[in-house]
This record gives structure tokens, C-alpha cells and sequence, in this order.
């Protein structure tokens, strides 16, 4: 997946989720401050980047993100884990 | 193996413990049965609302926790925050009804979880939710279960 294809993806999510305007996401937008979400929309969110990037994520990485941009960021670091990058394990 | 009474760890009690049994479960997953009964809460005319899932599946979560932190009693504690996508195959559950509650950790930090869980009833799914709650704090690393049940 291209970085724009992961953002579209992302895009999805968060309006299909949270029923958001489209008009109103850019890569920029704070989740909590611009978006209007909550720790339990986060939540719901993570649950769908899994079914994204086919892992869980971790949370630690997770509670580092602010802008839709770090989510791009997160999942893109996640895809290409197995290749070695941000290949740190995330179980504990 | 055999888990030990739901109110040996669970803080919920009769008759707002809607659950009858934790028949099994893991660090992530869990199941819970019960049997509908005549005379116990949300039951009329021999039927309970099939909305009332949402509560077997909080219980089922709670009862989760609970068990996992059953030697420090109350550090499991946690609450019920809020549901995504309730599907409910029927509008009530019969009194006689034996009811399957399974939930799967879906996500879990040091405060929130969510659980994608479904109610079956003789095989047949009849209800699903994901339910986002919060928990006690992470739970100890699980016990060999030989350990408990010599």
C-alpha cells in the first residue's frame, strides 16, 4: 500500500466510524482537538488499523499519536516491519 | 477444568449477577454461561429482552478480569463504556433458554479494552457487540491453571 493509499484508507475509517465529513480530515487535524474523538473512539479506532495492517497495534506506539498523519505514519511503519524497519517486537 | 463460583471473585451479586458460570477462559478470551430463569431481573412473561446481551457480555468481561486478578480482589474492577455495532437475531431469550457468551479481547492498553463478543443459543448466534471497557489495570501474568485446581 502507497502512503496516499494508506491515508485514503485511514480517511474510511474515520468517517465510516465516526460519521465524520470528509471535508473536515486532513493529515494535519488532531484526533482529540479537531476531530472531536475520545479515548474510547481511539479505541475503536485501533481495532480497525488491525484489520489494516494485520497486526495488533501496539500500545505503546499508539499513545504517541496526535494527527491523522501519525496514524499514516504507525500503520506504514507497521507494513514494513517485516522488512526490518520498526521491527520491535510488540508483544509483552 | 472447573472455575471456581462466579461471587468467590466476581463483586457482582444476586440478582444483578446475571451470569451463572464462567466455563472458560485465557488471558484474552472468555466464556460465560447462563440459563434464563423465571423470577430474576428483566424477566416477564416467561422471556427477558434480548437487548439485555449487552449486560451478559459486560458481566462475561467483568467476570474476565475478575478471574485474572482473583488474588488481588478489586484491582479488577471496571466499567462498561460504551458498544459498537449490536446486532440482536431475535427480540427476547425464553425462560429455559441455556445462553453461550463468548467475548474476545480485541484490544487492550493500560486502561481501556474492547471485547468483540456474541451470545449463542443451541449453536445459533444470536446477538454480537463490541463493548469498550475500562479495567482494573493490566492484569498479573497469568497463573498455570494446574496450580489452582491440584
Amino acid at each position: 500500500m502507497t502512503r496516499a493509499e494508506i491515508y485514503q484508507r485511514i480517511t474510511g475509517i474515520l468517517v465510516k466510524t465516526f460519521e465524520l465529513d470528509p471535508a473536515d480530515i486532513r493529515p494535519e487535524s488532531r484526533l482529540f482537538e479537531d476531530l472531536d474523538l475520545d479515548s474510547i473512539d481511539a479505541v475503536d479506532m485501533f481495532v480497525e488499523l488491525h484489520e489494516v495492517t494485520g497486526r495488533r497495534i501496539d500500545p505503546q506506539s499508539a499513545r504517541n499519536i496526535r494527527t491523522v498523519q501519525d496514524i499514516v505514519t504507525l500503520v506504514e511503519a507497521e507494513l514494513t516491519a517485516d522488512s526490518g524497519r520498526g521491527s520491535e517486537p510488540i508483544n509483552r | 477444568m472447573v472455575y471456581p463460583p462466579l461471587q468467590d471473585f466476581l463483586p457482582h451479586r444476586p440478582p444483578m449477577l446475571l451470569i451463572d458460570e464462567l466455563v472458560h477462559c485465557d488471558e484474552h478470551q472468555v466464556t460465560c454461561t447462563v440459563t434464563v430463569r423465571a423470577g430474576t431481573p428483566f424477566v416477564t412473561d416467561g422471556r427477558v429482552p434480548a437487548m439485555i446481551s449487552l449486560e451478559y457480555f459486560a458481566q462475561s468481561v467483568a467476570a474476565l478480569y475478575a478471574y485474572l486478578h482473583r488474588d488481588h480482589p478489586g484491582q479488577g474492577e471496571g466499567k462498561l463504556l460504551g458498544t459498537r455495532e449490536l446486532e440482536l437475531a431475535v427480540d427476547y431469550f425464553h425462560v429455559g433458554d441455556h445462553l453461550t457468551i463468548t467475548g474476545h479481547e480485541t484490544w487492550r492498553d493500560e486502561h481501556l479494552a474492547q471485547f468483540r463478543c456474541e451470545l449463542h443459543r443451541a449453536g445459533v448466534r444470536l446477538a454480537a457487540a463490541s463493548i469498550s471497557v475500562s479495567h482494573g489495570g493490566e492484569p498479573p501474568q497469568p497463573q498455570p491453571p494446574s496450580a489452582e485446581t491440584p
